[in-house]
């Protein structure tokens, strides 16, 4: 038998024979519970209705015969009652009554019957008996919604955009799986900081959690104390002034986190990475259970934060490379100023394929803009490779529609499969008109002198398909003329209408100042806010 | 928080195709979907994408017709749309695809016309 299950209870006993109600009521005392007393059942509903949950009684003991209503009412009627439904009743019967009656009792919802004259010695074990399985049975209730809540936070933290979201989503995981309070500490991703987010219920109408940070070496002390240079999971019981010990050292004394005794559970998931450690009161570790949901959830945390460093590796490492491709600088040639801008799309997504490039050759300077379609490094390979082969082909003087012919030939042979949107404008060597020939990508601005901006749309489909091209148009340009290419991702935003887009972008090109880079720091900013994808952006202004 | 949600149902029409009707949004998000969808359809019937409630369509979901149009070149079938919005419509015709996969207003139109000697 569990101990934990046999200890004493709170036993409500509902008689209106104040002999019985004494008699059943000392026999309990004697064994060490609690008892309370209700004569009728109007009585003992009120008296559980007021009681606050965790202080309801356990067990019921309640007469059949009651003046206002039967035991098998009562009974019903705790058991209807969502607080109160798996208290367990065993009913007493004064008189002695047949098998129908105890069957009656059983199947409304009782959990035990017992005829008059009681034997002591048997309501002490039906007692006892009643109590251990319920207890029982409260416990794997509890231990199943802690593993349901340990699940859904294992979800969270896997979901965690960044470290403070992922410490955040630990304490939150502790508190559910019973912490009254928790702190939760882990290496940020540049290895300057440690990032810790703590939970406490205390003052109450405080932030559910607050994030702090602390220098790295705080770490060294957690492990220190738990788990050194060994991975897996280890929880250190830390006495009260060893743990202030700990804050006082990092400059956390006064911080708010918590004085007492704690238990430290920390985990790392290779050798030679941080740990990640949670931290809780004491008392929160005691029952069996909680001691190994929490060093499950801190495992959860730790392979989460290894999964988020590994990714921010490969993420920075993609961009590298993409970046690599991309022009180092602009030509500087008469008649023509360049800015360009690029951003990557946000941390967590991929790398994409956007790319630009401005070309002097001998037929005028070449302007392009293009997006390979696709998030993952086969898009910037690609759009590496297609801007090389750009280069070249510009350089041999191609006109605009050879130059897409040849570039739509290379992509079918190198990636088949692959499809790239390419805008080429090739600025005439006087400055006075410019040759548009765009392969289904959006279309380019022209700002006129006079601040007027429209769309060149005339375009052919976009690369990869094996598709020939239309002839590019020409476009007598005015001096003090600006021309804007962009990738769709300074555009495309779900949800909002691309003519709208790019009525907007037009607009704001129209109304942005004429010197290049305030024009495209404006347009980044006024555009590129929720993007999920990169931009590129590529600014001509001809005298 | 973006809406990741596209749904996707895939039928066989009775004349001989198979019909996919897209609903949501077709992205970077949604659109690797799709690609299976198409990939697991029979390779002998014509292919019907019904996009008229497909209300958001990317650089990655055009990529994703294409694939899908060049799965029935392949076969030797042919590809057609149903009913694209005016926006879907007009990123059709930026990228200059709609050159290639013929539009129809109907189900019932798009699978006679692909049927049609």
């Amino acid at each position: 038998m569990n101990g934990l299950d046999a200890g004493p209870a709170t036993v409500l006993v509902l008689d209106d024979n104040d002999a019985t109600r004494y008699v059943v009521g000392s026999w309990l005392r004697r064994s060490g519970h609690t008892v309370v007393e209700a004569v009728d059942g109007t009585q003992a509903l009120a008296l559980l209705e007021r009681t606050p949950t965790a202080e309801l009684p356990e067990l019921a003991v309640v007469d059949i015969s009651l003046p206002d209503m039967t035991g098998f009412e009562v009974c019903e009627r705790i058991k209807e009652e969502p607080r109160t439904a798996a208290l367990p009743v065993v009913h007493i019967s004064a008189t002695a009554i047949g098998a129908s009656d105890r069957t009656q009792g059983l199947h409304r919802g009782a959990d035990a019957y017992l005829t008059e004259p009681i034997d002591p010695a048997e309501l002490q074990a039906t007692v006892t008996a009643v109590l251990r399985y319920t207890r029982a049975r409260r416990r794997a209730e509890r231990l199943a919604a802690r593993v349901a809540a340990l699940h859904r936070s294992t979800l969270d933290l896997y979901g965690a955009a960044d470290t403070d979201a992922l410490v955040t989503s630990a304490v939150l995981g502790a508190v559910r799986l019973g912490a009254a309070r928790a702190t939760a500490i882990a290496l940020g991703p540049d290895r300057d900081a440690l990032h810790l987010a703590h939970h406490d219920p205390d003052p109450p109408g405080g932030p559910a959690v607050r994030l702090l940070q602390a220098p790295p070496v705080l770490l060294d002390v957690i492990a220190h104390h738990t788990l050194g240079d060994a991975t897996g999971t280890d929880t250190t019981l830390l006495e009260a002034g060893e743990w202030q010990d700990v804050l006082a050292g990092h400059g956390l004394d006064g911080a708010g986190l918590p004085t007492g005794p704690v238990a430290l559970v920390a985990a790392r998931t290779k050798p030679g990475r941080p740990l990640l450690a949670v931290v809780v009161d004491r008392d929160a570790v005691a029952a069996p259970d909680e001691r190994g949901l929490l060093p499950q959830l801190t495992q959860a945390g730790a392979l989460a934060l290894e999964a988020q460093r590994s990714q921010a590796e490969e993420h920075a490492l993609a961009l590298t490379l993409q970046r690599s491709f991309l022009p180092s600088r602009l030509p500087a040639v008469p008649g023509v100023d360049l800015a360009v801008r690029y951003e990557p799309a946000s941390a967590r997504s991929e790398i994409g394929g956007d790319f630009y490039e401005a070309i002097d050759t001998p037929a005028g300077l070449l302007l392009a803009i293009g997006d390979v379609a696709g998030h993952s490094l086969e898009a910037a390979m690609a759009m590496g490779e297609l801007r090389h082969a750009l280069r070249a082909y510009a350089i041999e003087g191609h006109d605009p529609q050879t130059l897409l012919h040849r570039l739509d030939a290379l992509l079918a042979r190198l990636r088949p499969g692959l499809t790239v949107t390419v805008c080429l404008v090739l600025i005439a060597p006087d400055r006075r008109s410019v040759r548009v020939a765009n392969a289904g990508h959006l279309p380019p601005l022209l700002r006129l002198p006079d601040g007027s901006a429209r769309y060149l749309t005339e375009h052919g489909i976009l690369l990869g398909l094996n598709v020939p091209q239309p002839p590019p148009v020409d476009h007598a340009v005015a001096p003090g003329s600006t021309l804007l290419l962009v990738t769709d991702g300074l555009i495309e935003v779900p949800g909002e209408h691309l003519q709208s887009g790019l009525n907007a972008l037009r607009d704001a090109f129209a109304g942005a100042p004429p010197e290049l880079d305030p024009a495209a720091d404006l347009l980044l900013s006024s555009f590129a806010r929720a993007q999920t994808d990169d931009v590129a952006l590529l600014l001509a202004r001809l005298h | 928080m973006p809406d990741y949600a596209l749904t996707i149902e895939v039928r066989t029409h009775p004349v001989g195709a198979t019909v996919v009707v897209l609903a949501g949004e077709l992205d970077y998000h949604t659109a690797p979907r799709l690609h299976r969808a198409v990939e697991r359809t029979a390779e002998a019937l014509p292919l019907v994408l019904d996009l008229a409630r497909l209300s958001f369509c990317d650089s990655l979901g055009v990529a994703e017709l294409l694939f899908a149009f060049r799965r029935t070149q392949g076969a030797g079938t042919a590809l057609a749309l149903v009913a694209p919005t005016p926006d879907v419509g007009r990123l059709l015709a930026m990228t200059g695809v709609d050159r290639l996969l013929p539009c129809h207003d109907t189900v019932d139109a798009a699978v006679s016309a692909l049927h049609r000697p």
